[in-house]
């Protein structure tokens, strides 16, 4: 899938290009809007990340140039301005999803993965892995016909690592998503670990759990081949 | 007291004022005026009977000898003249009210009394009026002034009243309108009073051009935080990235890569710091909306659920009384649960292990009660004062956090007008209550 990075600061949008290569994305990167917005023009995106604080313009006017061109592209607002205000406009102009800066990349990562799965329609709305099925939209956890009762944030860290698979997510990376926006100092907790030895105990009693492996010192990580 | 009032009282007062004066003045008026009228009747009446006695001689009016009196009535009393001999030399005429009585009743006369030569002789003419028929003129001329007082008084005070509530009334829209309604700077509508009076436009152009600069200075704040958000936090994700980026590439050793957690982490509490200072001034510039319900009970729920695990990790089952249900009409959701989430996590953070912590709702009065008490360690009489200043935590350890969970707290309740109040006994515990004014409750 192809994604346009448009970002003014450099570092970032190379940090970004380089993790979403590695995910199988093909990046282009705009630092201007004159820049990005030739480049829709021209060629085709699945995904557009748009930074709202460009040096020759609002990145929200570029958003409605692009939606008024019926462009197909996805658009997920990065900012650092992080005004309700900017949030709503954006959402209005039809923008898909809007992450405030710093975001975590995994986060990004999952964010376009829950839009592609809204834009193909509800084909793949299944996960399966080592003979569990996870189904996203009914937050359910099957193994062949029996349920695994999972609490709500035990789903949704599973859910988080399968979405990332292969990858260590940091503990930090995890509470984050999990508990969001919360403004909480003390994120050195193991509340993380406890919810994961659940996890790990309530999906033992089905078949072996050792894809979800500790790295330690890191995180987990679930490894799917 | 209302402007408009003290005016109307002025101008009935100053009014009564007038009228008591008039009251007093018209009588003694009316009384001077009538004397003086009496008195020149009298004096032509004198003319006229010297002049008779010059032609007729005044020997139709009296004898030779001393003591006759010529004594002359007419048939009510009303009046009467008297002639007589005297040897007194008057030099002026003179005016008195003396009584006379006939028949046994006394009647107040006004009598002009002079002396006149007539044929070598002096004599004394007396000429007297009688003051009941002065008197009761002037009885109906009072009443009539009265009355006619009385009425132009009632109908200027009404005309008086009126006028001032007209003239008033753009003084009024100004205070409901531009001065009441107003409590953000950028919903405040400019649009001008209509008044001739050149006072209050001027008021009105004053309160104009202070909102303006007001809401330049909102919007300038706005911005500023809009930069600083930009120029702090765009620099923390290009790091935060770049370890991200580190950490899964997979190429770092172990030590490596713990290193890089850590960065994380320090990187993390940056942010949190960052975030939290922009939220306090966000909801400080008002730019959250207040769209949503609340409802307490749910609310304390939801918070409770989010931190259960840090509940079970100091063994505490959190105890949740609500005698009656409280929802917050026009209120932030989100901010909402942020200052619970704040007083709950402080009252796991700050307390024992398998202490106690109780959450209570319930009504007082008109308002109502949202407590939090737990069993901590408490809070000591000296920095009570300080715990709802930023930066200003009691027993502050760096690593334990940044000290502005109730910083929020007091900004949020703030925001939505509660009152918060914190009871604390240092080894016992704490107990934060907000007050919710009833006010929200049945808009």
């Amino acid at each position: 899938m192809n994604v346009l990075i448009v970002e003014d600061e450099t570092t970032l949008s190379r940090e970004i290009g380089i993790f979403l290569t590695k995910e199988n994305y093909s990046c282009d990167i705009a630092a201007t809007k004159r820049e990005a917005s030739e480049k829709i023009w021209v060629n085709e995106y699945d995904f557009i990340l748009l930074d709202l604080g460009l040096p020759d313009g609002d990145g929200l006017s570029l958003l409605e140039e692009a939606k008024n061109a019926e462009k197909e592209a996805s658009f997920i607002i990065l900012t650092a301005r992080g005004a309700t205000g900017d949030k709503i406009a954006g959402l209005n102009l039809g923008a898909d999803d809007y992450l405030a800066k710093p975001f975590s990349l995994p986060e990004l990562h999952s964010r376009m993965q829950a839009i592609t799965r809204r834009r193909h329609g509800l084909k793949k709305n299944t996960i399966a892995f080592h003979g569990f099925l996870l189904d996203i939209q009914n937050r359910t956890v099957f193994f062949a016909e029996t349920e695994v009762t999972l609490t709500k944030k035990e789903f949704d860290i599973l859910h988080y690592l399968l979405l990332n698979k292969n990858r260590v997510l940091t503990r930090l990376q995890l509470t984050e998503h999990i508990w969001g926006n919360i403004l909480e100092d003390d994120y050195d907790s193991n509340y993380m670990d406890v919810h994961i030895k659940n996890l790990r105990k309530k999906l033992s009693a089905f078949s072996e759990s050792d894809w979800l492996e500790t790295v330690r010192g890191i995180g987990y990580k679930v490894r799917v081949i | 007291m209302k402007l408009r009032t003290k005016l109307s009282l002025y101008s009935t007062l100053s009014k009564l004022l007038v009228l008591v004066a008039f009251i007093i003045i018209v009588p003694i008026i009316i009384s001077i005026v009538s004397t003086k009228h009496t008195d020149n009747r009298l004096q032509q009446m004198q003319d006229k009977v010297i002049d008779l006695v010059n032609k007729v001689g005044i020997k139709e009016f009296i004898q030779e000898e001393q003591d006759s009196i010529f004594a002359s009535y007419n048939i009510l009393k009303e009046e009467y003249i008297s002639i007589e001999a005297t040897e007194k030399v008057m030099p002026v005429t003179h005016f008195e009210n003396t009584e006379r009585i006939f028949e046994g009743i006394p009647v107040e006369y006004r009598v002009l009394n002079v002396t006149f030569r007539h044929a070598g002789h002096l004599y004394l003419l007396e000429i007297g009026k009688s003051l009941e028929v002065v008197k009761e003129l002037n009885g109906v001329l009072q009443k009539v002034a009265f009355f006619v007082l009385i009425i132009s008084f009632a109908i200027t005070i009404l005309l008086n009243i009126g006028y001032s509530n007209y003239l008033l009334r753009p003084f009024h829209e100004i205070i409901e309108r531009k001065l009441k309604a107003v409590y953000h700077p950028e919903k405040f509508n400019f649009e001008s009073i209509p008044t001739t009076t050149s006072d209050f436009i001027y008021l009105d152009q004053t309160i104009n051009e202070m909102m303006r600069k007001l809401k330049d200075t909102f919007v300038r704040e706005k911005e500023f935080i809009a930069n600083v958000s930009h120029e702090l936090l765009t620099p923390i994700s290009v790091l935060q990235t770049r370890f991200e980026n580190m950490l899964s590439e997979g190429r770092l050793d172990e030590e490596s890569s713990i290193r890089v957690i850590d960065s994380l982490k320090t990187l993390n509490r940056l942010k949190k710091v960052t975030n939290t200072l922009l939220l306090i001034s966000r909801i400080e510039n008002e730019q959250y909306l207040k769209n949503d319900a609340v409802s307490l009970k749910a609310l304390s729920m939801e918070v409770i659920a989010e931190i259960e695990e840090r509940f079970t990790e100091k063994n505490i089952v959190p105890e949740i009384e609500f005698t009656d249900d409280y929802v917050m009409q026009r209120c932030n959701h989100d901010l909402l649960f942020t200052l619970l989430f704040n007083l709950v996590n402080n009252a796991i953070k700050y307390n024992v292990q398998n202490g106690k912590i109780y959450i209570r709702g319930f009504p007082a009065a008109d308002q109502f009660v949202l407590e939090v008490e737990d069993t901590g360690i408490g809070i000591s009489s000296q920095n009570i004062g300080n715990i709802f200043s930023r930066f200003k935590r009691a027993n502050i350890t760096y690593t334990d956090g940044f000290g502005l969970g109730l910083p929020i707290v007091k900004t949020i309740a703030d925001f939505h007008d509660i009152d918060v109040f914190v009871n604390s006994e240092p080894g016992k515990g704490s107990v934060f209550r907000l007050i919710f004014q009833n006010s929200g409750k049945n808009v």
